[in-house]
Formats: structure tokens, sequence, C-alpha cells
């Protein structure tokens, strides 16, 4: 069977716009799959890291940006480590999911989600408090209790602390702001 | 010798007992390292995927305070460790990120300081021989296996720790309080991480793996550097038990509990009441406390 692979001008810009985007060069990798045997996350993936490298050299955007693979990645970097082409694979994948975000993807619920919980309890607090993302992520997911039956025992051992500390929240903020703001700003030029 | 101590929200919230057996060391080491004045986040793990210059720019909230200090800055933390880092690059090398840096955060930070993992401090300041002079209490018969985790030694052109798939930093401190590192082949598997909150199945299946690795390769006990790696194996153990049907009692140290036991500090002051797999019937057994 004839497989046609890259005869869309739009596919093929996609590898060049993922090189873009992870810094790294795809082309280079001769598929000896070293990162998919080194990955603990395989298992949890329908696109191993060697076939999505393959496919991004062959433009298979669809594929990839839509595969469960991109949000199962855990980036431990195993891969990137062991790459004896030095593809960045673990660059591609963080790559691969902002250009996805950027096309309407919605990442799975429980990445976005805790992605969101860390988020507001950085804004709130200039600190982590670690509880506070866990019961965030609770409600977020709708599994109140999840990690909670655990918390009274943690409280006993002393391994938690009662109250979040508060420092440098409005400059913290402030600063988030602007950040989220210059990006958005660049990447509306890089559009044009 | 010229630190600040960077603890990080881990070391604050849900890891006391690292940072607690940190500050211990430090005061029976007689070191002068203060805590970098209000600090802020590094951003954890929430900010990168989705916008690179808000990840950069926490870190660099951190990194002007210790500036102002003028001090170098000591973290536990390797996730912490690698965000500072990851934007001390940026604010060093010139190009669009510096640039950006500089507006988002209305200044401009120099940057031009020393960033070191407490294991290197005590490793490349202070010194093994010196380290093995203060050894009162030795952990005979006790055998360790070292566990680095991803962070700190990867990448490694980042991180500049030491080798990422047989890293010996750590099995060299550990070695000096008078236990025994083995070698096995998991030191820098992945623990799950993250996963740890938001797919705990997933965190649960990689940790087996390691505790299950650890125990045939003759360990008595696991020794760590991150406070996520250690939620992940002490914390999540008993879980771990329940799900594979397997029994491990494998107590998980931070590394600076194991060299205060060998330098004859009070448990209480390390913290080891705080683990959740118990140390004491271990310690006991080899004569270590009575």
């Amino acid at each position: 069977m004839l497989i046609e692979i890259t005869k869309d001008l739009d596919q093929l810009a996609f590898a060049e716009v993922l090189e873009k985007e992870s810094g790294t060069d795809v082309k280079k990798c001769y598929q000896c799959g070293k990162c998919t045997a080194g990955c603990p996350a395989n298992y949890l993936m329908d696109i191993s890291p060697s076939q999505t490298i393959r496919f991004s050299q062959m433009g298979m955007k669809e594929k990839i940006l839509n595969s469960q693979t991109i949000w199962n990645c855990i980036f431990c970097e195993t891969c990137s480590t062991r790459c004896p082409q030095g593809v960045d694979i673990k660059g591609v994948m963080d790559g691969l999911r902002r250009m996805a975000i950027r096309q309407g993807i919605r990442p799975k619920a429980q990445v976005r989600n805790l992605e969101k919980a860390f988020k507001d309890n950085i804004k709130s607090f200039g600190r982590v408090y670690e509880p506070g993302v866990v019961l965030d992520f609770n409600f977020r997911s709708g599994n109140i209790l999840h990690d909670v039956i655990y918390f009274p025992l943690m409280l006993i051992k002393r391994k938690i602390s009662l109250l979040p500390h508060f420092k440098r929240t409005a400059e913290v903020k402030r600063v988030l702001r602007k950040a989220f703001q210059i990006s958005r700003k660049a990447q509306e030029e890089a559009k044009e | 010798m010229n630190y600040a101590y960077y603890p990080g929200c881990s070391l604050e919230s849900t890891s006391p007992d690292f940072n607690i057996s940190t500050e211990a060391l430090i005061e029976f080491l007689s070191l002068d390292i203060p805590e970098v004045d209000d600090w802020v986040c590094c951003g954890a793990s929430s900010l990168h995927p989705e916008d690179k210059l808000a990840s950069l720019a926490l870190p660099a909230l951190t990194i002007e305070s210790a500036e102002k200090q003028k001090r170098d800055i000591m973290v536990q933390c390797p996730a912490c460790y690698a965000h500072l880092r990851e934007s001390q690059e940026a604010l060093t090398h010139e190009g669009t990120m510096q640039d950006n840096l500089k507006e988002a955060i209305g200044r401009e930070i120099s940057a031009k300081l020393k960033i070191k993992h407490f294991s290197e401090i005590l490793m490349q300041e202070i010194g093994l021989e010196a380290l093995q002079a203060k050894v009162t209490k030795p952990l005979k018969d006790i055998k360790i296996a070292n566990y680095y985790g991803c962070v700190i030694v990867r990448p490694q052109e980042l991180m500049q720790y030491d080798d990422p798939e047989d890293p010996q930093l750590m099995d060299k401190l550990v070695n000096i309080t008078g236990a025994e590192s083995v070698s096995w082949p998991f030191k820098t598997k992945c623990c799950g991480a993250g996963n740890s909150i938001s797919k705990t199945e997933v965190t649960l299946d990689m940790t087996y793996q390691i505790l299950s690795m650890a125990k045939k390769n003759g360990a008595d006990a696991i020794s760590v550097l991150c406070p996520l790696c250690h939620i992940n194996l002490d914390f999540r153990q008993p879980q771990i038990e329940r799900r594979y049907k397997e029994k491990f009692n494998l107590p998980v140290f931070y590394y600076t509990q194991l060299l205060g036991l060998a330098f004859g500090l009070d448990p209480k002051k390390l913290a080891l009441d705080r683990l959740f797999v118990s140390p004491f019937p271990l310690l006991k057994s080899k004569g270590i406390l009575s």
C-alpha cells in the first residue's frame, strides 16, 4: 500500500512551525526508538514518542495535535537526555501542547484543572499553598474528597502547614498580567 | 560562602520535614545562610506550558531579592532550582526574552549570582573530609538506594549537577554517614511527579516500580533530595501497597536527615517523626537509636 505523505503545503509548513515553537530540529531523528524505550509514560500514549517525531517529519498535524500523547507526557526529559541525535523530544511535546491550545484544542480536563489551580493559587498568595491546590483541583474536577481524606492524618503528623503565606501578591499579579500581555502581543504580531 | 536559602513553596507547605532537617544541618555546621527576603513562588510546573515569559518572570523576582541581600542562592527543591537557573539564563543573555522580562517586571535584574543546590554546597564548599570528621554516630549496616528523580539531573546542560544516568553526588554524601549506597538502575527514573494530584494512579504505577527495584537491589531505605519524590514514595507508600497487594515498608529519608542522624542530631530536630513510613523500627534494629 502506498501512503501519500506530504503533498499538502500546509502540512509541510507544520514541521517548520513546530521546529520554531520547540527550538529543535525534528528532521535529525533516525528512529532508533530510544525515547520510546525509556519513556515512563509511553503506556499512556496512543502515539509513541518516536512515532510522534516521525509523524512530525511527515507533517501529520491533525493526528498529532489530536493525540492523547501530548497531554500524557510528564516532561521528565529522559527522552531528550538520551536522544543520540540531540532532538529535544520534551521540547517538541511542550511545543505541540501550545500549538494545540492555539488551535482551540482543549487540554484534557485533568491537565487544565491542575494548571488553573496552581495559577490561581500563585496569584492569590504569591507562594503556593499546596493543600489549597489539591482542594481547588478537586472542586474543579468534581471529586471533592480525593486525597482530602488524608488531610487529618497529615495534620496530626504536622506534614502540612495549616495556613497559606501571603507574599507580594499585588506585585506577582501585576508581573504575571504584564507577561501574559507581552506574550499575547508577540503572538498576534507573528500571525500578521 | 555567602548564600541565602530559598526553601520554595513545597518545603513551606507540604514538606516541612525537609525544611526542618535542612535548618538543623545549617545550624549544626554553623553556616551563615539566612532565608531569602520575601521570596515568592518559582511558578511551579503550571506556567511554562502556557506562557514561557510568565514562567521566567516569577523566579526573577526571587533572584532580585537575593541580589539585594548581596548573596548567592541556596536551593533544596530541584524544580525551584531548575526554574531559577532557567530564569537566570534568560536574564543574563541578550535577546528578546531578556527585553521582555525587563518590560514585564518593570526593572532590570542583573542576575549575576551563583545558584546552587544544598547538596552541591556540602560537597564542593565544605567537602567530604570535613563532613566525615563530624560523624559521631555512623549508620552501620544500613543499605540505602539513592533516588535522584528527574529534575536535578535533566536537562544536563542547564542543571550541570551530575551524570544524568548514574549520578554519584548523593551516594557520596550518604556514604560518609557509614551507610552503604546500593548500586541500582532506577536512580533517575521518573516518580510521576505532578501526576500525583491529577492522575494519582499513574504516580502509583511509577512509584511501585521504583520501590520494588530498590527492594530487589537490597535497600533497607531510600534517600531523596526532592520534596515531590518524597511525597510520592513516602506518603503514597501505603496506597501503593494496597494497590499492588505487596508490602514494602521502605522508609524514605531526605539526605539531610541521614546526615543529621550520623552527626548525632536529635531525631525530633530532623523531623523523623513526620515521615509516613516510620524509620524507627529500622533504626532501632540496627542499633542506631535505642
